[in-house]
């Protein structure tokens, strides 16, 4: 585990110095804080420019799907962002000073694999596709396919990409986290005496 | 200095020499002990704005401990490892309870303590660890989340685990010496 840049002590019995690890400590939520409105910052100017760009241009090139599409991009960053905040949240409320069974309790369901927390991401994946179907991706596609024909071959591409992206993370989850959620698992039912 | 800071400061300096002792149990590398401690430092400092004082400062601070202990051996991808050493309060009340006796062969009985007590589950080293600081079934029970009798349940079972595998051993031993004798 990683520990902080601190004056470290030799001896595990020495005194540590309190007021450098209360300004590093500070320092340190100081430095969270500007990351996270960074970030926001960031997503932002990201929305705006791309509802300029996309939802309220001028040009008249630009068709109706085309706008639509756009606004379904911008209101999927919108929800994407919403879900980051509310993922965040619920990372940095982790309290260590809860009981060790509600601690164990809340860990366990933090690492299951299929959680209903993650269902709002599938709003996100839909007006992503929404905006890629109704957008741009069409014209590359050959001329002497209909319409229908056309969104077909999306969607089995989108809906292709996204289910093996599901069983890649499926995998990667097994690998990393298995082990700790069955853990996890085994000492909550050993305090609960199942 | 602010208010958080003074609180984390004085909660820290009355709260020290417990803390260290929890981390003493959970590892024998002096290094990894005081990186514990710092793990547990910063975690409470990351806590304190929910402390409102409905448990002891010190109940409060050991939770941390032992939740900071647990997450720690995790990723340290390691098992919780246990140190018992003749200084550990409550260690001699432990032993006259269960017939233990310390005084013949101090060391070997502590080492054989402590090798029985790492082959228990990562859930009983943690009530041990308590155990051993001397706090009530109730101050246990407020750490674990569970309820007093069930604490007073589980350590039973362990002491009995840990006189069982001890009179055993000795007896195994006494077993030995006599064929060796013969």
């Amino acid at each position: 585990m990683k520990t902080m840049n601190f004056k470290k002590e030799n001896q595990s019995r020495n005194p540590i110095d309190l007021d450098s690890l209360v300004s590093e400590l500070k320092k340190k939520d100081d430095r969270q804080k500007k990351t996270y409105r960074r970030f926001y910052i960031m997503l932002s100017v990201f929305v705006v420019f791309y509802a300029l760009l996309l939802v309220v241009n001028p040009d008249p090139e630009l068709t109706l799907s085309h706008r639509l599409a756009g606004l379904f991009y911008v209101i999927a960053f919108i929800t994407g962002a919403w879900l980051f905040r509310r993922e965040h949240r619920m990372m940095v409320s982790i309290n260590y000073a809860d009981p060790l069974l509600q601690v164990l309790k809340s860990a366990a369901d933090r690492y299951r694999p299929f959680n209903k927390r993650f269902l709002p991401y599938l709003l996100v994946l839909l007006f992503i596709n929404l905006g890629i179907t109704l957008g741009g991706p069409r014209r590359y596609l050959p001329e002497q396919w209909t319409d229908d024909q056309k969104i077909l071959m999306i969607q089995v591409v989108y809906w292709g990409i996204m289910v093996i992206s599901a069983v890649i993370g499926y995998l990667l989850w097994r690998v990393r986290y298995r082990p700790l959620w069955l853990a996890l698992n085994q000492m909550k039912d050993e305090l609960e005496g199942k | 200095m602010s208010d958080k800071a003074e609180q984390f400061k004085l909660l820290v300096e009355e709260q020290q020499e417990r803390i260290r002792s929890v981390c003493r149990y959970f590892s024998k590398n002096a290094a990894d002990q005081q990186d514990l401690f710092q793990e547990i430092l910063i975690n409470t400092w990351n806590g304190l704005d929910s402390f409102r004082g409905d448990s002891k400062p010190g109940t409060w601070m050991y939770r941390v401990a032992i939740n900071t202990a647990l997450g720690f051996a995790g990723k340290a991808k390691k098992r919780l490892q246990f140190s018992v050493s003749l200084d550990t309060p409550a260690l001699k009340t432990f032993a006259e309870e269960e017939e233990i006796s310390l005084e013949e062969g101090r060391e070997k009985m502590l080492e054989e303590l402590e090798m029985y007590i790492n082959q228990l589950s990562v859930i009983d080293k943690i009530l041990v660890s308590l155990m051993l600081q001397d706090l009530s079934y109730r101050e246990i029970a407020d750490i674990v989340g569970i309820t007093e009798p069930n604490v007073r349940v589980k350590i039973h079972r362990i002491k009995n685990e840990l006189k069982q595998s001890m009179k055993f051993e000795s007896h195994e031993m006494s077993m030995f010496n006599k064929h060796q004798m013969k």
